[in-house]
């Protein structure tokens, strides 16, 4: 049973950052290879603010979306001004310098060997420490980002980013601020994956370099990618279909250390798969939004 | 300077590399006025654009909108000034909705800017939008995908988002080119309605006849240079015009 919990636990928190990445490269249209870095920046913000601070979990997960937020920002101000595959290169760049961080900075960090003993939060009096405890927050949290997600993809704001995805030069002639948008894009953005990194580091309650590799990168791209760019449902659908996929192989009787290699295989045959089949995703991107009441045509 | 000025182009030069795309250009817009800017394919009409809206920054020169040097500024400065303009081809954002280009252009950068423009609430955009897409007859369901629509109609959409944002002067780069004569009617009903509100209009156009027709004045660009800014009864008169204009 509470391995069953462990697999909805992580469906929740690879959501969050699978939604938190559909910000930039769903909306704003910005494949961004980084995504694993916030996530790790999050998870080990959080690991230090609770070890060695002694920041109660909630505050320091809302510190570590902060911090996140400006190291996003400052990565998306930087990052944006190059276009199309160099873009992708700079996110990709940053992401290999946080890896190679976190792997090298052992007083801070632990190096390889990561931070274990990460504080678990306490809800009114007592500690989480099952998966069974951790699944209503986490699932909540998730939920929460849905809709931020939701709210995004139908406001204004979005509106914007979905724009400026779709012609630069016409959203600027608008009198619309794209960089700032871009930019803000990546603050939410960070802070989500930080949040998704702070509920892992504090549920897992170890964390190393491992977890937030380009491979983690490029997984939750593939997750947001086969679930429907620019598609709230679609990410959380993705995150769902590529956390079960290696517990399903588990189940089947493959050792877990091949099913972590296979689980690449997947990824691959995924894509291809979708890229034939459906081009714009699982869950594709509704173009035709709500109406408003037009009392005209 | 006139007070009846809203855009003022003052000793603007621009070259790329050694070639010249613009030289000692200047020239006012007057309120109420249509201005067309006429001359051969690489005379510099585009890029006399690009750099009036900040898209191209000039070598030397001065851009005021309103009386402010606005020289260099950003392309959504220039806008947030009142300039709004359309390109060769059709802009629009092509995946989203007729209704979601309607609220980008209305609302800009904020939902606050709705009220700045007089239009209360996305409804009230709406209903602007709605009427000024029915005095150009153009019949299109607020929930079509922008990019399905045919070439004419997008034309019309596009500027019709430009008064959405309650410009001052509108910069419109080739607006008949490739569409039927019942778009062109619609286009020209368009401009009158923007010269009665008062606006400035600087128009790109290869169509002669066009340009005869509705414009107030004729600026005549020969490699990057202002040939002529004359009358436009007067285009058809002058051999040197002529001479220019069909050269290329």
């Amino acid at each position: 049973m509470s391995y069953a919990f462990h697999v909805v636990n992580l469906v929740g928190i690879y959501a969050i950052l699978a939604l938190s990445l559909n910000i930039v490269s769903g909306f704003a249209g910005l494949l961004s290879l980084s995504q694993a870095a916030f996530y790790g920046i999050g998870a080990y913000s959080v690991a230090l603010a609770t070890l060695h601070a002694g920041l109660p979990v909630s505050l320091a997960i809302l510190a570590a979306m902060l911090a996140t937020a400006a190291v996003a920002a400052l990565v998306g101000a930087a990052s944006t001004r190059f276009r199309r595959d160099y873009f992708v290169i700079a996110t990709f760049a940053f992401q290999v310098l946080t890896f190679s961080l976190f792997n090298n900075l052992v007083a801070i960090t632990g190096g390889p060997n990561g931070i274990s003993g990460i504080v678990q939060p306490r809800i009114l009096g007592h500690t989480l420490t099952s998966s069974r405890a951790f699944s209503g927050p986490i699932l909540a949290l998730a939920f929460s980002t849905f809709l931020v997600s939701t709210w995004i993809e139908n406001s204004q704001f979005g509106r914007i980013l979905r724009a400026v995805r779709e012609d630069e030069p016409f959203a600027r002639s608008l009198g619309i601020s794209v960089s700032l948008f871009k930019v803000s894009a990546f603050a939410i953005s960070g802070a989500l994956a930080a949040l998704a990194g702070g509920l892992y580091a504090t549920y897992i309650t170890y964390i190393d370099p491992t977890s937030f590799t380009f491979a983690e990168s490029l997984s939750v791209l593939t997750m947001v990618i086969v679930g429907g760019l620019g598609n709230s449902c679609g990410a959380v659908i993705g995150a769902l279909l590529f956390t079960l996929a290696p517990e399903l192989l588990r189940a089947i009787g493959i050792a877990g250390g091949t099913a972590a290699n296979i689980r690449q295989v997947v990824f691959g045959m995924c894509l291809v798969v979708v890229v034939f089949l459906r081009p714009a995703g699982l869950f594709r991107e509704k173009l035709a939004r709500r109406k408003v009441q037009s009392n005209g045509i | 300077m006139e007070s009846d000025s809203t855009l003022s182009v003052r000793s603007i030069c621009k070259k790329y590399g050694g070639v010249v795309a613009l030289s000692d250009v200047s020239f006012e817009l007057q309120r109420a006025a249509i201005t067309a800017i006429i001359g051969a394919n690489g005379a510099g009409k585009t890029t006399l654009f690009d750099v009036i809206t900040g898209f191209t920054k000039p070598d030397s020169g001065h851009v005021f909108v309103r009386h402010a040097d606005a020289t260099g500024a950003s392309p959504e400065c220039i806008a947030r000034l009142g300039v709004r303009r359309t390109f060769q081809g059709v802009r629009l954002a092509r995946r989203l909705s007729v209704l979601d280009n309607i609220l980008l252009a209305a609302g800009g950068t904020s939902i606050n800017r709705f009220e700045r423009c007089g239009l209360k609430t996305p409804n009230c955009a709406v209903r602007r939008a709605s009427e000024i897409l029915a005095i150009v007859g153009l019949r299109i369901a607020l929930d079509e995908v922008a990019g399905k629509l045919s070439f004419g109609e997008q034309k019309l959409l596009s500027l019709a988002l430009c008064e959405l944002g309650e410009p001052t002067t509108l910069l419109l780069d080739e607006p008949f080119a490739g569409v039927d004569a019942a778009v062109v009617s619609a286009i020209c009903v368009l401009l009158r309605r923007w010269t009665e509100l008062g606006k400035s209009i600087l128009v790109i156009e290869h169509n002669i006849g066009a340009v005869v027709s509705i414009s107030d004045r004729v600026i005549v660009l020969e490699r990057g240079r202002i040939l002529k800014n004359v009358k436009p009864a007067d285009v058809g008169k002058d051999d040197q015009i002529l001479r220019g204009f069909l050269r290329g």
